[in-house]
């Protein structure tokens, strides 16, 4: 056990993170960043602690996000939602657990920063790509829900899964039961965990089955964006849902599906 | 040309099959201020209340939704919509804060639970008009009420109880079968509005007293068994020159209209000198205080 509070950078501590995965953005084995980042961590210069905050296990070893968050989410539960979106602290969970959160060749370096724009013409937040952010944010919304913490915590920590990274995008799908468990119960193999597989297309078809990433993008647009203009989605429930599905080509195999499911009164 | 290509050519088309109504942006007051706690307080005030009136009834519910780019949706489910018809077009409430309140957006969203939550009447503001706003607490009566017959304690009790109507159209009095005076108050104004803003008070609560002393003065035996009369004949006579309600009563047989008529405008004219109305008005018109002041 090697307890601490839970603590945030400071702007110099952010730009030696910033260095840091820079650095060793490649590495034969992720237990090669620890040295370094435990050194960073105990420099009062890089880190303070944050006060209301509670403590955390450095020592601790998670299977996955789920076992992540359950451990975290407690110490940064007393600061509310401004313990997630706080960028220092984002950055210390990252050192803490470096080498469970922090893959061997480690994503672009933006993503391990909050509140960092796209590049480009039309420049929006890349949030949703800060895997540590997504996960906290979902058991923040849905700690009650199993099936959603199990189905989108469920991959390591610091992974995130196809479909959890696809709803983190939309603010409202993401803050939504119903949409999430739309999404998990037509795309998710709940068994065997990750993407169902593409149903069959009819012998015959000139044109292939959306596979479960290209279908949930058509479900986005089509239920979580033009349905959502005339209902309050946010209140829905995953049936309720469900009955909007429209029978479109992309969507119509995918629904039929997963219609037992939803006759079997899950959500 | 093809029906879509119309759409996409024509930037103002809406498609609004269910025929919601779109609060515009400019019809929604949204003001922050910071709560005790490192919370934010917020208060939305729909301008376009009289028409969203007729078609949000106490069955439809209410969503409130702040929306910060690059985060989850803080969705706040503000129950039957039966609050906000109460006040009036306006929503209050505390979120968390944590952040700079000028990036907060607004959305709000009544919907009908009966239709598979279908959207009654939204709205959205990208910034709050005012961040920095001095709100009174969530739940707790507004900073100043300035309601005197509210106020005024008549034999352990209140002399006048404001009530909202279910549909528009002025304001009135229920003066039988209750136990004490109801004024009845149009339902775009709302009771929180009604109690902060003494120019609303300054026209209506001067001509409830007038109504009410007539209405005793003139018919005694009808309202004998109410039991506010006692009440009312006491705060009246404390109007009166004389101090006594037999100023208004008059002898017997006496039904000269125009003295009662004169000794009611009296009390009247005591009640507004007594409640100071001109001070509360100069008061939420600080702009007509210094205009009057040169």
């Amino acid at each position: 056990m090697n307890i601490v509070p839970v603590m945030e950078a400071t702007d110099a501590g952010t730009e030696a993170f910033r260095a840091f995965i820079t650095e060793t953005h490649l590495v034969d084995d992720p237990k090669d960043r620890f040295e370094r980042a435990r050194a960073m961590l105990a420099d009062p210069l890089l880190f303070r602690v944050v006060p209301g905050a509670g403590s955390i296990d450095l020592d601790a070893r998670f299977d996955t996000a789920y076992d992540f968050v359950r451990h975290v989410a407690p110490a940064i539960d007393p600061l509310g939602q401004a313990g997630i979106r706080n960028k220092g602290i984002n950055i210390f969970l990252y050192l803490a657990y470096v080498d469970q959160v922090v893959k061997a060749k480690s994503r672009v370096a933006d993503s391990y920063f909050l509140d960092e724009r796209t590049k480009g013409g039309t420049s929006s937040l890349r949030n949703y790509r800060n895997s540590i952010y997504v996960h906290l944010s979902v058991y923040a919304l849905h700690r009650d829900s199993e099936l959603i913490c199990r189905t989108l915590l469920g991959s390591a920590p610091g992974e995130l899964n196809n479909a959890c990274e696809r709803v983190a995008q939309s603010s409202s799908i993401i803050s939504s039961k119903g949409a999430l468990e739309l999404v998990i119960l037509m795309f998710f193999d709940l068994e065997k965990g990750g993407n169902r597989r593409t149903p069959k297309t009819p012998k015959g078809s000139r044109v292939r089955n959306k596979n479960a990433n290209n279908a949930l993008k058509e479900l986005s647009a089509i239920v979580f964006t033009q349905c959502a203009r005339n209902y309050d989605i946010g209140r829905m429930s995953a049936r309720q849902m469900f009955d909007l599905v429209p029978p479109t080509r992309g969507l119509a195999p995918w629904k039929k599906l997963a219609e037992p499911l939803f006759r079997e009164d899950r959500p | 040309m093809t029906a879509s290509a119309r759409l996409r050519q024509s930037g103002r088309t809406v498609i609004n099959f269910t025929e919601r109504f779109d609060i515009k942006p400019t019809a929604i007051h949204f003001e922050v201020g910071a709560a005790e706690g490192g919370g934010l307080r917020y208060r939305v005030r729909l301008r376009q209340w009289p028409q969203l009136a007729r078609r949000i009834t106490p069955r439809h519910v209410l969503t409130v939704q702040f929306e910060r780019i690059g985060e989850p949706v803080q969705r706040i489910d503000a129950g039957s919509a039966a609050a906000i018809i109460r006040k009036g077009g306006v929503i209050e409430g505390e979120i968390a804060g944590g952040f700079d309140p000028q990036t907060l957006g607004l959305r709000i969203v009544v919907s009908d639970p009966d239709r598979s939550y279908r959207i009654v009447a939204k709205g959205w503001k990208a910034r709050p008009d005012a961040a920095e706003a001095e709100l009174p607490e969530a739940g707790k009566p507004p900073r100043s009420t300035v309601n005197p017959l509210r106020d005024v304690k008549a034999d352990g009790g209140s002399l006048l109880f404001i009530a909202v109507a279910e549909t528009s159209g002025g304001w009135n009095l229920k003066l039988r079968g209750v136990d004490m005076p109801h004024l009845v108050i149009d339902p775009v104004i709302g009771q929180d509005e009604f109690e902060r803003d003494a120019r609303l008070q300054i026209m209506v609560l001067p001509e409830v007293v007038r109504r009410i002393v007539t209405e005793l003065a003139r018919n005694p035996d009808e309202y004998a068994g109410e039991p506010w009369v006692r009440a009312w004949k006491q705060f009246a006579g404390q109007l009166s020159p004389i101090g006594e309600w037999s100023y208004f009563a008059g002898d017997e047989g006496d039904d000269d209209l125009q003295v009662l008529e004169s000794r009611v405008d009296d009390a009247v004219a005591a009640f507004r000198s007594q409640c100071n109305f001109e001070a509360g008005f100069a008061d939420a018109n600080p702009a007509r205080r210094s205009g009057g002041d040169e």
